[in-house]
Order: structure tokens, then sequence, then C-alpha cells
């Protein structure tokens, strides 16, 4: 059992080595190394696995804690810094270790050359050490610990090309999102340290198999109604729903593996894992299930709706990334975790693929992003082009992929819940179909728009992209990763404008993750004693937390063929209306500019809440806060000059001195010589 | 003794006095014993480290003086390091024997052996320890080596041991001196450093002053109680109600006075800047460390064991004392340009916060002040390490500017001092934040909230000047030639004057207030380039520094030491 | 009163001891002072104001080391009244304490405070430092004419500008 441990330690001794090492070690062998150590973690949690597996369910509900070390033993707080080893865990720690070392595999070949190489692994390592922390954890404040390594590292890898403006600005803006929803979460901390005294999982929570919580059968409904919205509004920062959304999208301006690793596959998933985690709090709360419901419906349509009128290649998948979250928090909302957790492991295998791929087209096209100047690649990516087309299918919720399984159950427990939900989430899927349909279309197929647009000058369209334009971050939304990877192009040196095929270490990658995007029913697929995933998390949502939800099976088939049809409309509706020569202009500047939420924000930030801020920034913070600050040092400055003249270096005076202090302390005496 | 003797002398037959004289089996009592019994029996385990120590200064000597001179330059220091190992050993061995035993009275019933004395002596071996390992290079490289130092810290860590475990004010007294003339000696130790020789003076003088006052304070507690013995003192005052209290009192704030000047508490703090400067760096790291733990356990014994029923008398005064050692030394230390002055200043500073320990007056307190000076003893060791590295031969360079770029030049030693630097200031996952942590919390409990509050503050004031040195170490090694310096110190575009308190030129200085204006520190002076060449890490230095970086994460991320410093206080 | 007697005999005694050393070497000692033996030597310059005396500094080392010893002799006193009582225990300490100044003064030999032939040097020549020039131990103060370019002359006991703050200092004000 004691594998945990390696689990954890090998990515942080990867983060160690390539943070004191890394310029030594170079490129490739930096990233070689820290591949090597993400694939020993993703052994360790293997073995982990198979010993939680063998170790029987019948005593401790299958859950080990492995103590790693006591912090600050005062008075009633004990913080103990555990792993806790419990199906949820193991569920998350295995793809976030296995998705993360591919996408460490994919990413020594995506980032040859680049100038920071180094940097970009170490903070990859780091990423997956605090990642496993966030899930391995036993307290939430353990987690904690690994929620704000992940928001580090996500700030880190999305200004990794620092030098360019809108990263940094995305970085920034990725960054405070995230810290209102930490805000949630250590309201969330708070009420828990108070009410039940601890921040342990076992301690909150109960046991699996008792179910109890923290002692008590059962909780202040309005209690858990705050508890459980804290929880979520820290859910929502991280895994970006609305309100929080806004980060995600402008988080692109990262790396194409790191989009793939943190903002599709893992980081963004913490939130669904968090509120997995407190599935036995939000048991004693209908109100928060409904809002967390509701939410995350809208997202996904909301989401899905904007996908259909982007152009960059990895905007869509971003805001499609946004949808499906959204169908992840539907499926906890209505008490159907299993389904959550299953769509989340199966997004993870689809979404990365498709970022990968998306990485593959970018790195194969000089840095071009801008899907209208792309087309008919099929031919120059013999490999990517297959293995893009198994993620957009399963994306897509065809079936046998593995999108289609969980998302079928996603909607029949969304179904049981209210029938609204259910439609907007197979609309959802329509269009899901749609857009996914649009972007390989113009990928793939139609006419190549890329010679005659490599030939120009790239910048000269970027007016054309609405969506890049309305941004206000991306003012740029093509050729975003050209001036960091310049020296790319070079390492390759057959700079011929001819999309060419990725090296082996990226393929390798996408293949995988191909076979396991089909393959995928394997884990929890609904028929024939299938429901693997199910019977293993069993012990963590027991039915007192997590009551089964039944569906006839009648209904389930009608509402799998409605949604699976309404797929299908939408990919035909989106390949015929794309794979023309000539390519429409059909986006809705309403729908290619987000709703226009973010200018509406921007007009309502920059009017009176700019001039508001403006005030505050340099009248009352410069003036008056940065004044008394200042104000403050200077004084303790100035008195420590005054004072210093005490000090003259007479021994006289030392003596006056000594002899002034004994007198003081005399008199005090004296004053209380025969009293109390 | 002096009456004892008269009447022997002229051959009269005396009769035991009859104040309280008792004889049992192996335990006397009263003043009467030499007459009963002058058979005082000695059990030689209590004072274990303290005989290892002594006599090992003896073989030192001996072996000096029968080896030819400078025979072997490594020999003393290695001697050192293995008398200072064999006492932590005993040290050891009396903790777990006290263990088993009662805690008890020992040697005329003049020294007290429980675990609170076992721990200052574990803590005082290993400061000797460390300072003989750092001893070593500094000595060889200002060519001062031989046995002299060794056997000084050897005898000044006697005498520290001895004021731990003491019973009664004459051997607080015994020990307090012994201590002191050692430290004088090693303040001056510097032959070639004039500086060196001052602060000895310094030092020797205002210490005498210190000592006579402690001693008068012994005196009137003697008249006022009529014993020194610390128990008997708390027993009587316990059982009597005095009608007047003036000279009890009195004895108690002399006694204050004595030992606070040993623990440099403010206002009886002025000698220590000075002292810290003078003396040779390795010196005064072990001086911060052991001087201080001494003076401490001595306060704490006569505070908590002999006035214990003086609580609302003392604690009050402590109390001023504290506020005004916390907010002293954090403001002053900010104005300060010299390194070794700074840390003197950051030194009162953090004794300030366990006067904060002591004035709680809980077995809380104690523990956390016991925690605090343990933790302390690595740090300080610690960074006098890393300063006396920098400062270059002949200690030419204990300016801020010697440190800065350190970062990169010497990365692996920049993090340790930032560590050690961090500790101080008193950041989580280090051993000085769990000790602040505990004296404060020890104040709140007891409902000390204001004294508290000004801790609190202290810190984030003193965290200003640990910090700069922090970022002076990581921030670029040229010097911006258009801040070159301005003030008057600087003026001559020379090396400002080590800030060294004395009147060089009065001629020049027009008074004492501009000698102070242009010599103890400034805040406000253009830093000086760091020096050239590289900062070699002789072995001996860096084990230490190993050793004290590991220690001081250790024990802030863990509770083993606090467990440690939490048994000690059970004999109060 | 009698028992005082021999108090005031060995004051006696000591005095009268005193005053014949005094007197013997007055008497016995030959004494052919001239001018110029009596007269201080200056550089061959006059003296102007009475000089100190040339003392050996040697004398002072054995007075403090004579301080030292004759105080453990003082100790032994009070151990030789009450000896008896004191039996074997006593002489074992006193005889640790004779060990311990006995060690002290082994080294004191052993360091060649008590040779009083030509003088050794004891201490070890100290190192030569090249960077000790008159330009490192002067301390000039620069003539106004002198200054560095920009820089006004000021006095010394001015506080400096706060605006002054080190680089890279962290400065509060800032």
């Amino acid at each position: 059992m004691n594998a945990a441990y390696i689990v954890l330690a090998l990515p942080l001794a990867g983060a160690l080595l390539l943070v004191f090492g890394g310029k030594r070690l170079g490129d490739p062998l930096a990233g070689w190394l820290a591949t090597i150590l993400s694939f020993g973690s993703f052994a360790a949690v293997l073995v982990t696995w198979l010993t939680l597996l063998g170790d029987n369910a019948a005593g401790n509900g299958r859950l080990i804690e492995k103590n790693i070390f006591t912090w600050l033993p005062v008075a009633g707080l004990h913080v103990n810094f555990a792993l806790r080893i419990d199906p949820l865990s193991m569920t998350m720690a295995l793809f976030v270790t296995g998705v993360g070392s591919l996408i460490h595999l994919y990413s020594i070949g995506y980032m040859r050359g680049d100038r920071d190489y180094p940097r970009f692994f170490f903070l990859l390592n780091l990423f997956l050490a605090s990642m496993i922390v966030l899930v391995m954890a036993n307290s939430y404040l353990f987690s904690f610990v690994g929620w704000e390594g992940v928001g580090f590292c996500s700030y880190g890898l999305v200004g990794f090309w620092f030098d360019r403006e809108s990263a940094a600005v995305a970085a920034k803006k990725a960054f405070v999102t995230n810290r209102v929803g930490d805000f949630g979460f250590m309201v969330a901390l708070f009420l828990m340290f108070n009410h039940f005294g601890s921040f342990n999982y076992s301690t909150v929570l109960g046991t699996a198999s008792s179910g109890l919580l923290g002692g008590h059968a059962t909780l202040n409904g309005t209690f858990a109604t705050g508890l459980g919205l804290m929880i979520f509004l820290g859910a929502a920062g991280k895994s970006a729903q609305i309100p929080l959304y806004m980060w995600l999208p402008d988080a692109m301006e990262g790396p194409t593996p790191v989009s793939a690793l943190i903002h599709a596959a893992t980081m963004v998933t913490a939130g669904v894992y968090l509120v997995a985690r407190s599935a036995p709090i939000l048991h004693f709360s209908h109100s928060s299930q409904w809002v967390i419901a509701c939410i995350g419906a809208a997202t996904m349509f909301f989401a899905a709706t904007i996908a259909c009128a982007q152009n960059d290649i990895k905007r869509v998948l971003a805001y499609s990334t946004l949808s499906q979250l959204g169908y992840m928090f539907m499926a906890e909302g209505a008490g159907d975790y299993t389904s959550g957790l299953y769509h989340m492991i199966n997004h993870a295998f689809f979404k990365a693929l498709l970022f990968l791929g998306a990485g593959s087209v970018i790195h194969a096209l000089h840095d071009e992003q801008d899907m209208k100047k792309m087309g008919a690649l099929r031919k120059y990516l013999p490999i990517t082009f297959p293995t893009f087309i198994i993620g957009y299918l399963a994306l897509s919720g065809i079936p046998p992929f593995d999108g289609f399984w969980s998302k079928d159950d996603i909607l029949a427990s969304a179904y049981h819940m209210n029938f609204f939900l259910w439609l907007a989430g197979a609309v959802t899927a329509g269009l899901t179909a749609y857009y996914m349909s649009r972007q390989v279309a113009l990928v793939w197929f139609g006419k190549a728009r890329w010679s005659e647009a490599r030939g120009d000058s790239a910048h000269a369209a970027v007016g054309n992209d609405p969506a890049a334009e309305g941004s206000t971050v991306a003012p740029g939304g093509t050729g975003t990763e050209e001036a960091a990877h310049a020296p790319h192009e070079g390492a390759h040196g057959e700079h011929s404008g001819r999309p060419h095929e990725s090296p082996p270490v990226m393929t390798l990658p996408l293949i995988i993750l191909a076979v396991l995007s089909t393959i995928g029913w394997l884990i929890n697929a609904n028929f024939g004693g299938f429901n693997h995933l199910e019977k293993f998390l069993e012990p963590v949502f027991p039915t007192a937390i997590a009551p089964a939800i039944h569906v006839a099976t009648n209904t389930k088939w009608v509402l799998g063929i409605i949604t699976t049809a309404l797929a299908f409309i939408g990919l035909f509706a989106g390949l015929r209306t794309w794979r023309k020569v000539e390519v429409p202009a059909l986006e809705p500047a309403f729908l290619a500019h987000g709703w226009y939420i973010d200018e509406a924000l921007a007009a309502t930030v920059s009017g009176p809440i700019e001039s508001g801020a403006d005030a505050m920034a340099y009248e009352l913070d410069a003036r008056g806060v940065d004044g008394a600050v200042n104000g403050v040092a200077s004084l303790i400055t100035g008195t420590g000059r005054q004072l210093r003249r005490v000090q003259t270096g007479y021994v006289r005076n030392y003596a006056l001195g000594l002899a002034g202090g004994l007198a003081v302390i005399l008199a005090y005496v004296a004053a209380r010589v025969g009293g109390a | 003794m002096i009456g004892l003797l008269s009447h022997t002398l002229v051959g009269q037959t005396v009769q035991a006095p009859a104040t309280g004289c008792q004889v049992t089996p192996g335990k006397v009592t009263g003043l009467c014993q030499a007459f009963n019994s002058l058979h005082i029996p000695v059990e030689y385990r209590t004072i274990l480290p303290l005989l290892v120590l002594s006599i090992g200064a003896l073989v030192l000597l001996v072996i000096s003086a029968v080896l030819p001179k400078r025979s072997r330059p490594g020999l003393y220091p290695l001697l050192t390091v293995i008398i200072s190992g064999l006492a932590a050993g005993a040290s050891v061995f009396q903790w777990i024997d006290v263990g088993n035993h009662a805690a008890t009275k020992a040697i005329g019933n003049q020294i007290f052996y429980d675990r609170f004395s076992v721990l200052f002596m574990l803590l005082i071996s290993v400061a000797t320890l460390f300072g003989a390992l750092l001893s070593d290079s500094y000595l060889q490289r200002e060519g001062l080596d031989g046995v002299e130092a060794y056997v000084l810290m050897l005898l000044a860590s006697t005498g520290a041991m001895l004021m731990a475990a003491s019973a009664g004010t004459i051997m607080l007294f015994l020990g307090l001196e012994i201590m002191s003339i050692a430290l004088y000696v090693m303040t001056a130790y510097h032959r070639r450093r004039a500086a060196s020789g001052e602060g000895g003076l310094k030092y020797f003088i205002l210490g005498s002053f210190s000592s006579a006052i402690f001693l008068y304070g012994a005196a009137l507690a003697y008249g006022a109680t009529g014993t020194t013995q610390f128990d008997e003192m708390s027993v009587f005052l316990a059982r009597t109600t005095l009608p007047n209290d003036g000279i009890l009192l009195g004895g108690m704030a002399l006694l204050i006075v004595g030992l606070g000047f040993k623990v440099a508490a403010v206002p009886f703090h002025f000698w220590s800047p000075d002292v810290y400067e003078a003396a040779p760096t390795p010196f005064t790291g072990y001086m911060a460390a052991v001087a201080k733990a001494a003076g401490f356990a001595g306060l704490f014994r006569v505070l908590l064991e002999g006035f214990h029923s003086q609580e609302a008398n003392w604690r009050p005064a402590i109390w001023l004392i504290a506020v005004l050692t916390l907010l002293v030394g954090s403001v002053l230390a900010i104005a300060q340009r010299d390194l070794k002055r700074m840390m003197a200043y950051s030194s009162i500073s953090q004794a300030g916060y366990v006067l904060i320990g002591l004035q709680s007056a809980s077995s809380q307190g104690t523990a956390g002040a016991l925690f605090y000076l343990l933790t302390y003893t690595f740090i300080i060791a610690g960074t006098f390490a890393v300063i006396g590295l920098v400062q270059g031969e002949g200690e030419a360079r204990n300016d801020l500017g010697a440190i800065r770029g350190l970062g990169r030049r010497r990365p692996g030693l920049a993090l340790v001092m930032l560590l050690f630097l961090l500790a101080q200031a008193g950041v989580p996952f280090t051993s000085g934040f769990l000790a602040k942590f505990y004296v404060i919390a020890a104040a709140v409990n007891r409902g000390q909230y204001a004294l508290a509050i000004i801790g609190m503050l202290a810190a984030a004031i003193a965290a200003f000047f640990y910090l700069r040195v922090g970022l002076l170490m990581y921030s670029s090694p040229e010097v911006d030639e258009t801040k070159e310096p301005t003030d008057g110190a600087a003026l001559a575009g020379l090396r400002p004057i080590p800030g060294f308190d004395t009147p060089r030129e009065p001629a020049l200085s027009q008074g004492p207030g501009a000698v102070a204006a242009s010599s103890d520190g400034d805040g406000a002076v253009a830093l000086l380039a760091p020096p050239e060449g590289r900062v070699e890490i002789p072995f001996t230095v860096g084990i230490t520094l190993a050793v004290c970086a590991a220690f001081t994460i250790f024990a802030g991320v863990s509770s083993p030491v606090l467990d440690f410093a939490k048994h000690a206080t059970t004999y109060f | 009163m009698d028992q005082y007697l021999p108090i005031v005999l060995l004051l006696v005694v000591a005095l009268a001891f005193a005053a014949g050393s005094f007197a013997a070497s007055k008497l016995l000692g030959p004494s052919r002072p001239t001018g110029a033996k009596t007269g201080p030597y200056e550089s061959g310059i006059v003296p102007q104001a009475p000089v100190a005396a040339r003392f050996p500094v040697r004398f002072f080392l054995v007075a403090m080391i004579f301080i030292i010893f004759d105080i453990e002799v003082i100790f032994l006193y009070p151990w030789a009244v009450i000896y008896h009582q004191l039996n074997t225990f006593g002489l074992a300490e006193m005889a640790a304490f004779a060990l311990v100044v006995f060690v002290s003064f082994a080294y004191l030999v052993s360091n060649g405070a008590l040779d009083w032939g030509p003088v050794k040097k004891l201490a070890r020549k100290a190192p030569v430092n090249l960077t000790r020039t008159t330009t490192s131990t002067v301390r000039r103060v620069p003539r106004p004419d002198q200054l560095i370019d920009g820089m006004s002359p000021r006095p010394v006991d001015s506080e400096p500008e706060p605006t002054a703050e080190p680089v890279g200092a962290g400065a509060p004000e800032a």
C-alpha cells in the first residue's frame, strides 16, 4: 500500500529536479524525465488500485488512509496531511495520471525547440503532483492545498508564453476568476470547521458505509444548503460553470497540451470531483442539488450555442468542454454521481484526444488556429485524422463510442429529475453534434484554404475572426502560438508550407486515446453487467446518500433513441452545411460573440464601475491606503532612526540607560509596596 | 561562612543555630549543615554534563600545555566537539534518569535536578557543539586559532548550565559569573580588531554593573525571606504575609534587572548591539544562543520558582519589559545597515517573545518559551554561520551589501539563509512560526490580548528587515551607480565606518549625536557592492548549516520537539 | 584582648620589614646620579612636563598571576580550619581545587608567561594584509573641491534624505 506515497512522490521529485536541474537536462531530456516519472506515478496508482481491489470491501468500506505528516498539533485542531485511498480517489487518480502521462509524452514532441522547455515540464509535473494531492487528500484542507496548487500551475501554464500580452492577461483572468470560487471553498471550510470541528473527509462526511455525517444522523437543511452552495461556488470556479466560466475560453492562450491536460481532462474536473466527494452533504439539501443541476444545464446549453459559431479550433473545443462539464454537473445535481464521474472519465479521453489532435493540426499548419484557413487536411495527416474522427464521434454521442453511454445515463437521470432538464440535454446533444461536424468539415474536408492563407500574410485575416475580435482579451485569435513557436519551426527544418504529420511521440498518445475512447463503454455501460464503475464506487455513494434512480427500461430506450436521432440530425446538418467549397458565413454574431457577455461586462465595468475602480485605485488606494501603509512604515523607520540616537557608543550613556530602567522598575515596585 | 570562621578561630564551641536545621540521612536543610554533617552528599550524575564540560576544558588546557604550539590546527575544535557531544549524551541520559525517578534537589540542595535544567543542559551542549564547529574555520581564517577560544567556550557553557540548574541565588550568581567572565573574554578575542577589544571592555563594565545589581537583589531577597533557596523562598512567601514587602519587592526588581541584562531585554539591552558586532561572528552566534538561554533559565527559576506567589507583582513589570523589548528591538533593527548589529536587535526582539511566554506564568507559556529558546538556538547558529562566511577575512564586510547577490553566488547558502530569516520572521512551516504561535497562544490563554497583539505587530515590523535581507540576497549584485552613497557617513566614497559606536574622531563628528547618526547603522544608506570572489563553505560550517536547517523545518512541521519542551515544564 | 596580640605583632613585623627594606636599599645601593642620568630621554628634546616612567608590561602580568594564586592560598585557610571535620572528602575536594589551579599554572608556564629572560615573541606575527595601505587605513575627508561630481557637501550630522533608500532594500516608502 506504500505505493500510494510513490504516486505523489514521483511527480513532486520530478518538479524539484526540473526546477533545479532542468536547464542542465535541457531539451528533450527534461521532457523525458518528466514523462517517465509521470508514467511511474501512473504505475504506482495501478498498484495501489489493485491492492485496494484485493482488500476486501467487507470491513472498512474500501478505505485506507496513509498519513504523511501531522502539522500544527494545537489544542483541538489536528491537521493530518494524509492520503485517502478509496474508490473515488482511485478513480480520479487513475485517469488523472493516465491521461496526464500521455499528454506528457505528447508534449515532448509538441514543445520541441521552445526556449523554456524545462520550465514547461516543471510546471506539468508540479501540476500532476498538485492534482494528485487534490484527489487523494484525506481532508478538505489538504485538498485545498492541491486545489490552489493546480490553480497556480494553471496560471503558470496559461501564461507560459508570458511575453505575449494576451497570454499574460488570460492567465491573470483565469487566476482571478478562480479566486472567486476559492472564496466559496474557503467559506465552506470555515463553516465546516465551525460545525464539525474537523476538515477530514471521514469526520465530516462519515464513513462511507454508515453514511452518517460527523456523528449527526441528519444535517440541518439550511446549513447543508449553505455549505453545499459554497462548495459548489468553489467547484464552479474551478470547473468554469456559469457565472465563473469566462476564463476557460481565454485560457486557450496556453500551449495546446496544457489545454488538453488542464483545461479539458483534469483540472476543470476538480469541481466535479469536489461535488461528488461532498455527496453526503448535498444529500441533505434538495435545493442545492437543484441549483447545481440547473446551473449545469444552463452552462451546457449556453456553451454549446457559442461553440457553434467559433472559428478558432481551440475555442470550439473550449466551449465544448464547458458544455460537457455542464452535463456532469447536471448529473450530479440529479443525484447520479456515478454517471457524472463516468462522463468525466470519458470526456477526459475524447476531449484530450480532440485537443491533442487539434494541437497536431496547429503543429502541422505552423501555428494556424483559424478553422476557416484549414480544410482538406485528411490527406496530409493520416494518423491524426482517424483519431480525431473517433474523438468527434465520441463527443457527438454516436454509439458505440464512449460518449454515447455516459451521456445516455446522464440524460436518463435528468429525465428522472425533471423533463426540461432532459430536454435541454437532448437539444444540447444535437448542438454538440452540429458544432463538432462543423469543425470536422472545416478542418478535414472541403477545399484546402491554408495554402493561400499561408501564402499571404497570416495576419491579414485577423479581422475575419469575430470571436477573437469580440473577445476582450485575445486581440488576435489567429496565429496566437506563432510568436512563441518560432523556434519550433526552425527545429523541424522542413518549413515547406506543406502540412506534415507529427512525430511518433505525438501520434502515439493520439492512438492510445482513440482506442480508449472506442472501448470506454467497457467501464460502465448500462447493459449486460458492464457497470463496473458503479459497483466499484458503491461504497462511496451508498443508496443512503445517492438513492438509485429507476427509469423504466422502455422509457430509457425511447429517450436514448430520441437523443441519438437528434445527434445524427446535428451531425448531418453540420457536415452538409460546412463541407462546401465556399465556406458560408453563417455564424450569428450573437453567438460568435458569446452572447455578448464579455462585451456587456466590459461595458458595465468600463462605465461607472471602472471609473469607480480607478478612483479606488488611484485616489483612495494610492493616497489613502498606501499612504497609511507607507505612513506607518516611514513612521517606524523614522522612529528607528530617532531611537538609534540613544545608542551613542558611550559606556556612560549605556550605564545611564541601565540605571534608568532600574529606576523605573524600582519606582513601580515602590508604588506596589504594601499594596495588593 | 564568615561568622562561622571567626567563631572557630577563637576556639569556641558554637551550637548549631536553631533556624530549622534538620538532618535526615542523606538530606540536610537549613543553615547548620556544616556543623552536624560536613559530609555533603554529592550526586555526580545530577551535574554530569557540567562535569564533562569543565573537565573537558581542563583537559584541553593540559593538552595545549604539553603539545608544542600550534601542532594540530583541527585538534582543539575536534576535542571540543567530542566533549560537547559527550555532554549532550550525558544530558540525554539525565533526561531518561529524571523520567525514571522524580525530580530532586541535589548536592546540598544547591542544584535542581529536573527536566527543566536537563533541557537547558542539552540546549547548551548543542549550542557549544555548533559554536566549536563554526569557530574552527573562522579562527583559522583570522589567524586566531588556539586552545583558548574553546576552553572559554566550554567554561561559559559550564556557567550557563549551572545557572539553569541552580536552586538558589548563590548558585545562580556563581553560574552567571562563570559564564559572563568567559563571555567578556570571548568578545574581546579578536586581538587585531580594535572594535573587538572595545566591545569586550564595554561588556565587562556593564556586565559588572548588572552582576552587582543582581547580587544586591539576591541580598535583599535573602533579607526579606531568610533564605537563598528558591523553593524555600516560595514556601516562606506562601506561608507568611510580610508586614512590609518593600525589601522583598526591591530585591525582586533588582534580580529582574540583573537577569534582564543578560537576556538583553529593553531597557537593559544597550550593550548587546555593540557586543554582538564586536565579538567574533561564531562567538556572537554562540552568545546569542547560550547567554540568552541561561539568562532566561535564571529568570524562570527566580520568578516562577522563588517568587511564584508574587505573580501579581512581577507580571506587570515583565509585561512592560516584554512590550519595550519587542517594539524597540524590531523598530531599531530596521534602521541598521550592519548585519551583525541588525541581528543583535533582531535577537532583542526575539527575547521579547520568550518574555511573553514568561509573562503568561503558565506551563503552556513555559513550554512555549522553552520551545522558542530551543529552536532559536538552531536558527541563530545557522544565521551567524552564514554571516561569518559572507563577511570575509578580517570581518571586512559586515554591512548589508555583503550579502547582496548571494543568491547568484551561492544559491544553496542563500536558500538556507532565507530559511533562517523566514524562521525568524515566523513564517509557517518553520520552527519560528510554531514558537511564536505557542507563546502568543499562551498569552491569549491568560487573557493577555494586548500583549499578544503587540507581539504580532512586532512580528510584522520585524518581517520587514528579515525580508529585506532576503530580497538583497536575490537582487542583482551590481551596484546601481546612480544611487551611490549620498549620506554623510559614506561621503568620502570609501567604506562607511563599520557601524561601531565609538566616537572615533570627535573633532570631525561634532558631538556624540552625530557620531551615532553616522555610525550606528543607517537605514537609508546606499549599499556597497558585494565582495568579489567566491564564498567558500568549509566542511564544518556546511554540516552545521545542514543540521540547523533540517531542524528548523523539522520542528516547524512536526510535534516531537514541542512535546520535548512540554515535558520540561513538569517541575513547575 | 590577648587573643588579638598575635595580629598586632604580625602588623608590626610587616611594617618593620617594609621599612627595613627601604632603608637597606637606600643604604646599601650605590647612588651616583648625574644630570644626564636622571633626566628622561625624549629624542634629545628637553621635556617640558613630567613624563610617564617606562615600565615593562610583564610586571602587570606577574601581578595578576600572583593575585590568582594568592586567592588559591586564601582558600586553603578556611579549609585548613575545618580540615578534621571534612575528613577525606575535604582532602579530595581540595586536591581537585588545587589540580584546577595547577592546570592553569601549567598553561601559564607553557605560554611563557613566567619566562623572565630576553623577551620572546609570544603572539604569532600577524599576517601581512596587503589591503591595509594608507589609502585604506587613513580616513580622508574630501575638501569641497574634491567632491565627487553631483554630490553636495553636507554636514556630517545631517539626516540623510529618505529618498536615498538603498537599491533593492525594499524601502517602505516605496
